[in-house]
C-alpha cells in the first residue's frame, strides 16, 4: 500500500535531509533518552499524547476511548517501540521547557498537535529523524486503536461487517 | 512417508486444489503438500469488531520468512511521472528515481491465495488466448477459448459463480450458476458516467455465491473476502475443489509441510518430492506423477533450486526458459471522493467492471487490453480504521476530514496485460533461506508499450470520475512506481516450442514427462485485465484429465 503522505511527504523528508548537514550545530547536545520504561508509560503523558493525534471535542477524543492504555501495553511488550517514544519524549519534554509550558498535559489538544508537527516536520532533525519517526509511530498506534474502537466506530456511525450488511 | 500414491500434488490454491480434485475424482490416490495449515472461519480477523487491527492468520510467515530478496527496482521514466502514487491534495511528488522494490505478498493455507482473493471469477475472452493476432501484443497461447470453455463452464458450477450472461463482451453462454449481485450505489452512479462515455458497466461474475450453495451460506456483502469469509461463503478451494476431492477418500493432505526440493534419476524424471514437516523432519514424498501448483514465484523457484548431476540449470530449464517471461500485475487505481456517503467498504469487493476497452483496437496496435473497475475497497479504504491511516493530517483537521469522507470513498481501477519481456525474470539469490533453499530475484521493469497502457487507464479513470461528478480525486497508486503482486504470472509458461517455454499446453513438461505444472506461472498471458484465478482452475482440470489419460494407457 501507498505510504502515508500528507503532511509527511517525500518531498519534504528530502528537504529535511538535505538541510541536515546545515543544522548540526543545533544538535550537538541531543543525547539517547535515558528515561525509563515508567516514564514513558506514564499515562498521564500518554493520554495527553493521543489527544494530540485524536483531540475531544463534540465528540470523544482518543484517551477518552482508552487509546494511551492500549498503547501502554504495546510499549511493556515493544522495546524498540518503547525506545522510540521515550526519544521523542525527551525531544518534546524539552521543548515544551524551553517555550515556557509546564508539561504536554497543561498545553490544549490543539497546542499539542503543533508543537508535534513543528518537532517532527518544520525543525531540523537528528540524522535518524527521530521525531519524524516518532510521530509517524504515533500517530499510526493512536490512529488505529481510536478508529477499531467502539468509541471510534460510533463516531462515524460504522457497523462492522460481524453484525452483517444484508440485514 | 513411505507411501507412494499416483500423483503429488505440491500446493493447494486455485490450480493444485483444482487438479487433485479432477485426479481424485478420476480414482487417482493423491497426495496434496501444503506448507500452511488449514484455517476456521472463527480464526478470521472479522468475526471481531476491531478486526482491522488483528493480523491476517494465514499472512503471517511472511514476515517470518520473506523469501524475496528485495533489491531496487528498476529507474523510472521521467516523462511518465504523471504516473506516480501520490496523494492528489499534495502537489509534491515523490522524487525516488526508481520503482519501489518487489513486495511478494503469500498466503500460506490450504486453499491457498483464494483464501485472500475477492472471487473474481473470469472466463479470459477469446481475443486474449491470441493476444499478438488480436492486440500485436505477446504471444499467442497453443491453446484457444474453445479448449478451455468445457473446464470453465464445470469450474464455475463448483464454486457458484454468480454472474449475469448477457455480459456482451462475452462470449454467449448459458446462465450462471447463481444470479449476479446487485450493483452498489457506487457502481450505478459509476454506470451512469460510463454510459456518458459509451460504455457500459458489467456486473462483475464472483465466486461469491448470491444464494445457498453446496450447503454454504450466500454473499453476506461484508466486503471482507481478502480478510478470510468469516460466512463461509466465499467459495475459495479449501471449502470448494478440496472439499469434494476429500469425499472421493482418494486424497491425503500434509499441511505444514514444505517441499524444498525435487529428486531427478538418469531416466530424467521425478523420482521423490523432498519434503519437510512442521518440526523440521525431513520425508521424501513419492509419487508416479508430480504437480507443481505453489504460483508464479515459488514453483521456478523449486525448479530453478533442484539441481542434479542430470539437471544442471536445475529442472525442467534445458533451454534456460524457467523464471523468464514474468509478468507483474499492471493496474492503475485512483481514490475518488464522492458527493455523498454511499458505505462502499459494504457489498462485494470489485462488484462491477467495463470490458469496452478490452478489445482489440488497430490504432492501439501493440497494446494490452485493459479492464475498468469500481471497487468500494481496493484502494485499502476497507473501515474507518484503513480510512484514518490513509487519510493525510493530524488532529482537528485529521478528525474533521473522516467525519467528512468516511464512507465516501470509491476507487477506479484500471488492470492489463504485463508486457511479457524475456528479461523480466525469477532468478537466485546466493542467500537461502532457513530451510536452505535459495532466495529469489525478481528482476522486473515496465516497457514503453505498459507505460503507455497506464497512461490510457489513468486517463479512462479520471473521465469516469469527472463524467461522474465527483468531488476529487484522492490518491492515485500505479505499476508506474509501485509494484504489485496479486495477478503475477509467466515464468514457466506454456508454448508448444520446447525452446522457448516450459510446458505444453497441458501443463507437461517438455523435458520432464512426469512433471505437470498448473498454477499462474504457465500462462503466456493475463488476459487483458482479466483475473486469472478461473483459468488457473480450468487448466488444472484440463492438466489432471491428461494425466488421467496417460496413467490409464499406462504412460505414467
Amino acid at each position: 500500500m501507498l505510504q502515508v503522505k500528507g503532511i509527511f511527504s517525500g518531498n519534504r523528508r528530502s528537504f529535511l535531509i538535505h538541510n541536515l548537514l546545515a543544522f548540526t550545530s543545533l544538535l550537538l547536545g541531543f543525547k539517547t533518552s535515558n528515561l525509563s520504561a515508567d516514564d514513558v508509560i506514564d499515562k498521564t503523558w500518554l493520554s495527553a499524547l493521543v489527544d494530540a493525534i485524536v483531540p475531544p471535542d463534540e465528540d470523544p477524543g482518543a484517551a477518552d476511548a482508552g487509546v494511551h492504555e492500549r498503547i501502554a501495553e504495546l510499549l511493556e511488550k515493544d522495546t524498540h517501540r518503547r525506545k522510540l517514544y521515550a526519544q521523542g519524549k525527551t525531544i518534546t519534554d524539552r521543548a515544551i521547557r524551553e517555550n515556557g509550558e509546564v508539561s504536554l498535559q497543561e498545553m490544549t489538544s490543539d497546542a499539542r498537535t503543533r508543537l508535534l508537527y513543528e518537532l517532527a516536520v518544520l525543525r531540523p532533525q537528528t540524522d535518524d529523524q527521530i521525531m519524524y519517526r516518532f510521530l509517524l509511530q504515533l500517530r499510526y498506534d493512536a490512529l488505529r486503536f481510536f478508529y477499531a474502537s467502539e468509541t471510534g466506530q460510533e463516531m462515524l456511525g460504522y457497523r462492522p461487517p460481524i453484525y452483517g450488511y444484508n440485514s | 512417508m513411505t507411501e507412494e500414491f499416483d500423483v503429488v500434488v505440491v500446493g493447494s490454491g486455485a490450480g493444485g486444489g483444482f487438479d487433485a480434485m479432477s485426479l481424485t475424482e478420476s480414482g487417482l490416490r493423491v497426495l496434496l503438500i501444503e506448507r500452511g495449515r488449514q484455517f476456521q472461519q472463527g480464526e478470521y480477523p472479522m468475526v471481531h469488531p476491531d478486526w482491522e487491527i488483528r493480523p491476517l492468520p494465514f499472512a503471517e510467515t511472511i514476515e517470518h520468512e520473506p523469501s524475496i530478496v528485495l533489491e531496487q527496482g528498476s529507474f523510472l521514466k521521467p516523462g511518465f511521472d504523471h504516473l506516480r502514487s501520490r496523494i492528489l491534495e499534495d502537489p509534491a511528488l515523490s522524487t525516488n528515481s526508481r520503482r519501489l522494490p518487489f513486495k511478494y505478498h503469500r498466503t500460506f493455507g490450504l486453499g491457498g491465495s483464494t483464501l485472500q482473493y475477492q472471487g473474481e471469477a473470469h472466463r479470459f475472452s477469446p481475443d486474449a488466448f491470441q493476444p499478438y493476432s488480436a492486440f500485436g501484443f505477446g504471444i499467442d497461447w497453443p491453446i484457444g477459448y474453445t479448449d478451455l470453455e468445457p473446464y470453465y463452464e464445470r469450474a464455475e458450477r463448483i464454486l457458484g459463480v454468480a454472474g449475469d450472461n448477457t455480459n456482451p463482451f462475452k462470449p454467449a453462454r448459458d446462465a450462471f450458476p447463481t444470479s449476479a449481485h446487485k450493483l452498489s450505489p457506487a457502481s450505478q452512479l459509476i454506470e451512469k458516467s460510463a454510459a456518458k462515455l459509451g460504455w457500459s458497466l458489467q456486473p462483475n461474475s464472483l465466486a461469491l455465491p448470491t444464494e445457498s450453495f453446496d450447503g454454504r451460506a450466500p454473499c453476506q456483502g461484508s466486503g471482507g473476502c481478502a480478510y478470510g469469509c468469516i460466512y463461509g461463503a466465499k467459495s475459495s478451494v479449501d471449502l470448494t475443489a478440496i472439499a469434494r476431492a476429500l469425499r472421493t477418500g482418494n486424497l491425503t493432505i500434509r499441511t505444514k509441510t514444505r517441499a524444498v526440493s525435487l529428486d531427478s534419476d538418469r531416466q530424467g524424471t521425478i523420482s521423490g518430492i523432498v519434503c519437510r514437516d512442521q518440526h523440521k523432519k525431513q520425508f521424501v514424498a513419492r509419487g508416479k506423477a508430480y504437480v507443481l501448483a505453489t504460483g508464479a514465484i515459488e514453483t521456478p523457484r523449486l525448479l530453478l533450486a533442484s539441481v542434479s548431476e542430470f539437471f544442471k540449470n536445475g529442472l525442467s530449464n534445458n533451454h534456460d526458459m524457467v523464471g523468464r517471461y514474468f509478468m507483474e500485475s499492471l493496474f492503475v487505481s485512483l481514490d475518488v471522493l464522492l458527493e455523498n456517503r454511499l458505505d462502499p467498504y459494504k457489498g462485494v469487493p470489485i462488484d462491477s467492471r467495463i470490458w469496452d476497452t478490452a478489445v482489440p483496437d488497430p490504432k492501439r496496435h501493440g497494446r494490452s487490453g485493459f479492464v475498468l473497475g469500481v471497487s468500494g475497497t481496493a484502494g485499502g479504504y476497507h473501515g474507518p480504521t484503513s480510512y484514518a491511516l490513509l487519510t493525510p493530517g493530524l488532529g482537528t483537521a485529521h478528525k474533521n476530514t473522516m467525519r467528512e469522507q468516511f464512507g465516501s470513498v470509491v476507487t477506479l481501477l484500471g488492470i492489463a496485460d504485463h508486457d511479457p519481456g524475456v528479461d523480466n525474470r525469477i532468478t537466485l539469490s546466493d542467500r537461502h533461506d532457513e530451510d536452505n533453499v535459495p532466495l529469489v530475484r525478481i528482476n522486473s521493469s515496465l516497457s514503453h508499450n505498459d507505460l503507455a497502457v497506464l497512461e490510457e487507464m489513468l486517463e479512462s479513470c479520471r473521465r469516469l470520475m469527472a463524467a461522474a461528478g465527483v468531488v476529487k480525486p484522492l490518491r492515485l497508486l500505479s505499476a508506474y512506481d509501485t509494484p504489485i503482486s496479486s495477478h503475477v504470472g509467466g515464468t514457466c509458461r506454456m508454448g508448444s516450442d520446447a525452446q522457448t517455454s516450459v510446458v505444453d499446453s497441458f501443463g507437461q513438461s517438455h523435458t520432464v514427462p512426469n512433471l505437470f505444472i498448473t498454477d499462474a506461472s504457465v500462462l503466456p498471458g493475463q488476459g487483458a485485465g482479466d483475473s486469472p484465478s478461473l483459468t488457473i482452475q480450468a487448466l488444472a482440470m484440463r492438466t489432471a484429465d491428461r494425466v488421467s489419460e496417460l496413467f490409464k494407457i499406462r504412460k505414467l
